[in-house]
């Protein structure tokens, strides 16, 4: 990732609106980004429209930055927002039943199990498993969770990410493991019996 | 038995919650970056064609103000106790032409 010096210099250029730094973003985000958008969102193709609605986002507000955080935060941050956001639209479109035919088409779609393509073969019913488990956590530790196990974010960045201290990092990925593992262990139960 | 049954249930468990631990990210497709690099050009052009000039600006704020301003006039004037009927401005009217 960019060190802060490195982040001054390519905000400016951003700031000014040169064509080539916000490729050079593009090469040093998109990526991140994305894969961030997979993991909330589990479909390429929503991924790929957060992606860009992301980026048109970080161009139009970019003149906004402070440079409070660190670039990468700054992003990270509107794109957990956009996944959010979402992921909301989606689920009050459910409950007031807009496009009825598709969605249920959809929520037939969503019953079936998420297999992540970048998972190894041996470990994909597994992950399949806690890509369920995660999805049944509340908001704030879903987010801190996904953030650091599946991103690899550090506690400090997901801190300045959601805009909270260290130790609610820390908590809230310690609640969110906890509460992982009791139900994991009832779907163990489960399926043993 | 209930131990070794338990030990397998954490075992198990673990193995869960770390078997995302060696994620692959995914590549991003060369159309998406495309799409990608490609917004500050879509974003220019969609500016240019709804750049609206300083002067029109002005003018709806203009008609929007007189608008409002007729509208407040009208308003104090029906509300306005002392104002007088039809029927009395016609009275004065001819009052007047009376005394000429």
């Amino acid at each position: 990732m960019v060190s802060m010096e490195g982040d001054d210099k390519l905000v400016g250029a951003l700031k000014l609106g040169d064509q080539q730094a916000f490729q050079t973003l593009v090469n040093l985000f998109s990526s991140k980004v994305f894969n961030l958008c997979f993991n909330f969102l589990k479909s390429t193709e929503e991924a790929e429209d957060a992606t860009q609605e992301v980026f048109t986002i970080v161009f139009l507000s970019i003149k906004k930055f402070k440079g409070e955080s660190k670039l990468s935060t700054w992003i990270y941050r509107i794109s957990v927002n956009k996944c959010k956001e979402i992921i909301r639209n989606k689920s009050r479109k459910k409950r007031f039943g807009f496009s009825f035919p598709l969605e249920k088409a959809e929520g037939k779609q969503g019953a079936t199990t998420f297999y992540h393509p970048g998972i190894e073969l041996e470990d994909k019913e597994r992950a399949a498993i806690l890509y369920k488990a995660i999805d049944q956590l509340p908001d704030k530790q879903k987010t801190a969770f996904t953030l650091h196990k599946l991103e690899g974010v550090s506690y400090e960045e997901i801190a300045g990410i959601m805009e909270t201290s260290l130790s609610s990092v820390e908590s809230l990925i310690f609640r969110a493991r906890q509460k992982l593992k009791s139900s994991l262990a009832n779907y163990f139960s489960e399926t043993e019996d | 038995m209930k131990t070794e049954k338990e030990s397998t249930k954490n075992a198990w468990i673990e193995k869960v919650l770390n078997s995302a631990d060696h994620l692959t990210p995914l590549p991003v497709s060369s159309a998406l970056t495309e799409r990608l690099i490609s917004i500050p050009n879509k974003i220019k052009t969609l500016s240019s064609e709804l750049y609206v000039t300083r002067q029109r600006i002005w003018l709806a704020a203009a008609s929007i103000a007189l608008l409002i301003a007729t509208s407040i006039t009208v308003f104090q004037y029906k509300n306005s106790p002392n104002n007088d009927s039809g029927a009395d401005i016609y009275d004065n009217y001819f009052s007047y032409l009376n005394q000429l």
